[in-house]
């Protein structure tokens, strides 16, 4: 008997010691990061900006296309690439709802339409690269322990708030815990040879249609999308979601513009729907400004941002547009 | 129910603690039922297989060892052998050759479209063992149904492995007296935590930037599909030996002892030497059960590379009903031609140390090479992923797509490295020190908390 409680009792005075330990050092760290961009850049933003006039928010699709630097000198990029509507919606709220210093003018948000109509549990499942927050923002805790059954009892561990992140965590604040993002959050995707190639080869095989059976935004992505427009509203940001474009045009049935449109506008956000800005834009047919079917390019995101801030300097009118073509009407 | 999943672990934890509760003589029943449940868990439709195949095999078995005559014993193993291939060939190849008698003939058969009973292969193969023992009189039938249907079903080994043979794990199920042993509870906690570190862990970290590459593979350097390539190959290991540890692990807690199935493969000088490193419990099947009953290495050299080249095929195929899996098996048994022409195995033993290390890298070389076809989902793939890797043009540049998943790789599969040796040294020494143990076992939890992919998915060989 002796010998099982003495193993009992040196393996959870270990256990304990050593996730306490390395759970305190790890979030020191990670507190003290300021690039990466599951929590370097929330630091850096938070810490060194505080003030964006334009914030976009959003997935490799925003990260890669959208600069800042060309939007305005206050703007801020703080997209994630592969992240799906509930990480930015848990991201959104950590910022604005919990954080009372931070102050926004304008919130662009990039939408997948894909993912805005059929959501899949790998996209909820998103919200986990948020664990560090978990205990400290409401809205993340409560979506992270609804992932599974047993999620919330994982955090018994306070080391597995830093799951699937360590290394990066370690790396970026040995190697550049004091080097800030020079380029407003944004990360380019660099030019190389063999764009085009893959842009070709791309094309050959992948469906780049909407594919879609369901016309509507699902309604947990409306709860998202709802979640970030009352926050906007309570501190007075203006909410605009876009579309990114694409190399070539996505298919997508009138049925869902309409529903989009009614949607959107029914719950007063300005949407700009830049899915088929390859036809519309001439200079987005050029091959070498991509980097593949569904990415721009470091030039390219320099000719992506010109038109995004051509249209957001002029919402109102391009609202107007947009809605009439989605058979809506425009808002006050 | 997952092995890497918590509900796994509370199921056992409950289950074992219950086990030891009661008396040794209904334990059988409980393990019986355990088992059961555990593979309902997953589709409970399907168990009524396992009870139909042990039903089978359990009266051929026994009419095959009373049958005096050598046609009778004949006729039940007939029985029994096309009642496991008919169930087998149903639910896993029906489709596979219908498919490929359509596309060579042109005919229109429709395919059934069933879902694959997972482990359907190992069950089929363990209970194929038991009835070729009986009727070569290696062994005894079981007069006892319901240890016989725990030997089909015993819940460790039952989806994937080791592939026990019966002389080994049914006298282990008629009087197990085990206690609760402090040893048997300390290694085989080591060997699930291991387990389970090298499949939520390597594995499944390694399968995010391989799935990543192999998906769209036109877009990488050659360089990155190599790259992925290795990678793939120790992921597998560790999906595999991952399992398999376990469920050695699980049943030795429980006081069972299973066959190795891995002995550090990918240090192997040669391919032969690999296949007795690699997924034991299958070679051997196939060594004792095809190869040695085709006539071996008996009957002249060009029979034997048949035999050989057989065997391997129908490995391949055992693998999956697939020409992918098909030419995986050709390519292993043509490397066991050839080795075996230039007797390459003794050779390299009596080499310098520089040259096995040199045959060493070859050898795993080989082995990925035919890893490309085990996991490229199609044949044009596996030659398109290869010719890139081979295009010079292309090769270089290494596209390390996340930094954090490629940084933790790195990172883990050194680490594996390390506990691997340090487990095996401490499991030789058989000490029982709890200091050294509960240090080990802490890592290892700390290791899962921190890396551990949370998504639970399926090990590789449950497809098989």
């Amino acid at each position: 008997m002796g010998k099982w409680i003495k193993y009992l009792v040196i393996t959870f005075v270990l256990l304990f010691l050593m996730d306490k330990i390395l759970g305190s050092i790890l979030f020191q760290l990670k507190s003290n990061t300021y690039v990466g961009q599951s929590g370097g850049k929330i630091n850096d933003f938070t810490e060194n900006f505080q003030y964006a006039n334009i914030l976009a928010v959003g997935d490799s699709r925003c990260a890669h296309h959208v600069d800042p630097t060309i939007l305005g000198k206050k703007s801020y990029n703080l997209s994630h690439n592969g992240m799906s509507l509930i990480f930015h919606t848990g991201l959104i709220d950590e910022l604005l709802s919990a954080n009372k210093n931070i102050k926004i003018d304008t919130l662009i948000l990039n939408v997948s339409l894909k993912e805005l109509t059929y959501p899949t549990k790998n996209h909820f499942n998103d919200i986990q690269f948020l664990k560090f927050y978990h205990g400290k923002n409401k809205w993340i805790t409560k979506h992270i322990n609804q992932i599974k059954d047993y999620e919330k009892y994982k955090f018994i561990f306070s080391t597995y708030s830093y799951n699937g992140d360590f290394s990066t965590t370690l790396l970026n604040s040995l190697f550049k815990k004091k080097s800030s993002n020079f380029l407003n959050g944004f990360t380019p995707n660099p030019e190389s040879p063999r764009d085009s190639i893959n842009v070709a080869w791309q094309l050959k095989r992948t469906n780049n249609k909407l594919v879609t059976d369901n016309f509507y935004v699902s309604k947990i992505n409306q709860n998202y999308l709802l979640h970030i427009s009352e926050i906007c509203n309570k501190k007075g940001i203006k909410f605009i979601c876009f579309a990114s474009p694409t190399y070539s045009q996505e298919s997508i049935p009138n049925k869902f513009k309409q529903s989009l449109g009614s949607f959107f506008k029914s719950n007063d956000i300005i949407f700009l729907d830049y899915s088929n800005a390859f036809y519309k834009h001439k200079e987005l047919q050029n091959i070498w400004l991509w980097k593949d079917v569904f990415h721009l390019n470091r030039k390219g995101a320099k000719v992506f941002s010109n038109i995004l801030r051509k249209d957001l300097n002029s919402t109102d009118s391009y609202l107007g547009q947009r809605l009439e073509a989605f058979g809506g009407q425009k808002s006050n | 129910m997952l092995f890497n999943s918590l509900d796994y672990i509370l199921f056992f934890i409950v289950f074992t603690f219950i086990y030891f509760l009661v008396t040794a003589k209904f334990r059988w029943i409980l393990l019986l039922a355990a088992s059961y449940f555990f593979y309902m868990c997953w589709k409970w439709e399907f168990v009524f297989l396992i009870i139909f195949s042990t039903l089978v095999d359990f009266y051929c078995g026994i009419k095959m060892s009373n049958a005096e005559s050598f046609s009778k014993r004949k006729l039940f193993l007939f029985v029994s052998l096309i009642t496991n291939i008919g169930v087998l060939f149903y639910f896993k190849y029906f489709d596979f050759f219908t498919a490929s008698i359509n596309q060579f003939s042109g005919s229109n058969f429709q395919p059934l479209n069933l879902i694959l009973p997972m482990g359907i292969s190992f069950y089929t193969f363990q209970t194929m063992a038991y009835s070729i023992d009986i009727y070569k009189r290696k062994i005894n039938a079981e007069t006892h149904l319901g240890k016989f249907a725990l030997y089909v079903s015993f819940f460790p080994q039952l989806v994937a492995g080791p592939i026990e043979r019966a002389d080994k794990l049914l006298p282990q199920f008629q009087f197990n007296n085990n206690k609760f042993k402090f040893e048997n509870f300390i290694s085989g906690t080591t060997q699930v935590l291991f387990g389970l570190y090298k499949k939520v862990v390597v594995a499944d970290l390694i399968a995010i930037y391989v799935e990543s590459i192999y998906g769209t593979y036109e877009l990488y350097t050659g360089f990155t599909l190599l790259f992925a390539t290795y990678l793939f190959a120790i992921q597998i290991y560790c999906d595999f030996s991952g399992y398999t540890d376990i469920a050695i692990g699980s049943a030795r807690i429980l006081g069972y002892d299973l066959m190795e199935n891995f002995r550090t493969p990918y240090f192997s000088k040669s391919i032969t030497e690999f296949w007795r490193r690699w997924h034991i419990s299958l070679s051997s099947w196939l060594r004792d059960y095809l190869y040695i009953n085709l006539g071996g290495n008996r009957k002249g050299r060009i029979l034997t590379y048949r035999n050989l080249m057989i065997t391997m095929l129908l490995g391949g195929l055992w693998h999956g009903a697939s020409w992918n899996f098909v030419i995986w098996g050709f390519l292993h048994g043509l490397y066991l031609g050839l080795e075996r022409l230039f007797k390459f195995p003794s050779y390299i033993d009596s080499k310098s140390t520089i040259a096995k290390l040199v045959s060493g890298v070859i050898c795993f070389n080989l082995v990925c090479l035919a890893w490309i076809f085990f996991r490229a989902e199609t044949l044009s793939k596996s030659i398109g992923i290869i010719s890139r890797i081979f295009e010079i043009e292309f090769f270089l540049n290494l596209n390390i797509k996340d930094t954090n998943i490629f940084m933790s790789i790195i990172f883990n599969i050194m680490i594996f490295l390390v506990l691997e040796k340090t487990i095996k040294n401490i499991s030789k020494n058989k000490t029982t020190k709890s200091l050294k143990f509960s240090f080990i076992h802490a890592v290892l939890i700390i290791l899962i908390v921190l890396f551990g992919v949370n998504e639970g998915s399926q090990f590789i060989y449950f497809q098989f």
